[in-house]
């Protein structure tokens, strides 16, 4: 399956925040996930994508493209929503898209006209007066409206009531269904990815920690639950993060099944969740 | 080319309002030369139309901060410079014939008529429009690379601050001179009418098309150079 982007040792030095050499591809006809707390660094890689910050060093090539060197091209390929709706405020919908439109030679006047429909969007409505939600579901009718190969969603379900939330998610199921597009869908909605993500891309401090399938992910790590007196310092280093509380620790571990066998019945181990990993991994006692 | 157009029209739909409030004000304040100021109060207010019409379109990109979407929109950096200063031009000329055809009708009539017309006719000349449309290229000239390089806060205060180094420059050097008229003092009140004689002789000495010829071959090294400096500064900067 050829790759539809491919992002090789990317660094970015902001002074009081490094990106380092992050690496990870994404496949055609696939949804990948970008997770990490806040400040990890998505927002940074997402910009380097659309090249509206400047790479330190390494590359970033989409469709086999550089996103420099062939930056028009490559970006009339993209469907993108930013974390924060960047639009002129005062301006009616029909005057945003007037503005928007004339840029992609594929743009689809009917598509958009229909999701501003379904989207309850009234063309006429002024961008201040509509709440978050909204905004964010005209910057998806935007990013959807020209045949996009790549669609970078960067937080875009954060405001979102759980309705269309589901509604968004199964609508980026159906365009990659012909597994020629592909998206890259940063949130901290970690349920979302759960449904709909083929791959999981965990960032922290500006690294990489891990770029996998999330099926492989969820079958093969575990949460660990049992007595204070399990948790030593050796038995600690098979974790990659972990909890002590009053009654007994949580642990999490990138191999249940080892787990399962190393401690025996002394142990309940649980399916992980893509919570559970962001958890361990920023906020639990020792992370790894 | 084109995607310069289109970034134009979509300063046009999010600055419309705003180009129109600018120009009643022009309109407005544009009666009081006739009355006080004479030629450099028609002269100032004239240059306001066209800069405080980029002014809006720039501020409101900033407030809206919508700089990033237009970014992340298939264009390259050097396209969206282009478009700016290709906007620029376009406010320069269609505010230079608006307040022109402003400046005509305010004078019409027969003379003596008020204190200032007579001012006003003396800028109403070719040479006059050529002074117009050089010193405001100029002036876009020098802000838009600082503009491109700072953003629109820091590049003003870098733009405002070398203007009035100019200004004490000229008056120091006045000073040393021993001439007599500050430099500044001199500039309000000759600024206009002083541009339009020194084209004048500039004219005569040369003739029409090769005066013309100059005035086409510096609007278009100007904005050329400009234009190169900015694109390089805004491909370095992070949005």
């Amino acid at each position: 399956m050829p790759n539809i982007l491919e992002i090789r040792n990317l660094s970015k030095d902001y002074g009081d925040f490094k990106l380092k050499n992050v690496s990870f591809e994404l496949p055609r006809g696939t949804i990948m996930g970008l997770i990490g707390p806040n400040g990890a660094g998505k927002t940074t890689v997402i910009k380097l994508i659309l090249n509206l910050i400047r790479r330190d060093s390494g590359t970033v090539r989409i469709f086999g493209l550089d996103n420099l060197g062939d930056e028009a091209a490559v970006k009339s390929r993209i469907g993108f929503v930013h974390d924060t709706p960047l639009f002129y405020d005062r301006l009616r919908l029909k005057n945003l898209k007037a503005q928007v439109a004339p840029f992609y030679e594929k743009w689809d006047e009917n598509l958009f006209q229909r999701l501003l429909r379904e989207f309850d969007l009234p063309p006429g409505k002024i961008f201040a007066k509509l709440s978050r939600g909204m905004k964010m579901k005209f910057a998806l009718a935007l990013a959807l409206s020209h045949d996009a190969d790549l669609i970078l969603l960067d937080e875009p379900t954060s405001g979102l009531d759980p309705v269309f939330r589901r509604d968004l998610l199964s609508r980026l199921s159906a365009i990659i269904q012909d597994e020629t597009k592909s998206v890259l869908f940063s949130t901290h909605v970690t349920s979302d990815l759960e449904r709909i993500a083929d791959s999981i891309t965990f960032i922290r401090d500006g690294e990489i920690v891990f770029s996998t399938g999330k099926d492989d992910l969820l079958d093969r790590w575990g949460v660990i639950k049992g007595g204070n007196d399990l948790l030593t310092d050796e038995t600690a280093k098979l974790f990659k993060g972990f909890r002590r509380r009053e009654f007994g620790f949580e642990a999490l571990t990138d191999d249940a099944a080892a787990a399962r066998r190393r401690f025996g019945e002394s142990v309940a181990v649980d399916k992980v969740t893509l919570e559970d990993i962001m958890f361990f991994m920023t906020r639990g006692d020792r992370r790894v | 080319m084109s995607s310069a157009f289109k970034l134009c029209m979509r300063d046009y739909f999010a600055a419309r309002w705003w180009w129109l409030i600018v120009l009643a004000s022009v309109l407005f304040f544009g009666l009081v030369p006739l009355y006080w100021g004479g030629s450099q109060a028609f002269m100032i207010n004239g240059a306001f139309l066209a800069l405080g019409a980029l002014a809006c379109t720039l501020f409101i990109e900033d407030m809206f901060k919508t700089e990033a979407y237009a970014a992340s929109l298939p264009l390259k950096r050097s396209s969206i410079v282009l478009g700016r200063y290709l906007l620029a031009g376009m406010l320069i000329l269609a505010g230079g014939l608006i307040i022109f055809a402003f400046g005509y009708v305010l004078t019409a009539g027969s003379s003596p008529g008020p204190a200032g017309r007579a001012g006003i006719i003396a800028l109403l000349t070719i040479e006059g429009a050529a002074g117009y449309v050089v010193v405001l290229t100029m002036l876009v000239a020098l802000f838009l690379p600082l503009y491109f390089r700072y953003g629109l806060f820091k590049g003003s205060l870098a733009y405002f601050a070398g203007l009035i180094a100019f200004l004490l420059a000229g008056a120091a050097a006045d000073t040393l001179l021993s001439s007599g008229v500050s430099f500044t003092a001199r500039l309000l009140k000759e600024g206009g009418p002083g541009i339009v004689a020194g084209f004048y002789r500039m004219r005569t000495g040369l003739g029409w098309p090769l005066f013309l010829a100059l005035i086409v071959l510096v609007e278009a090294v100007t904005f050329a150079f400009s234009s190169r400096l900015s694109a390089g500064f805004y491909n370095g900067r992070d949005l």
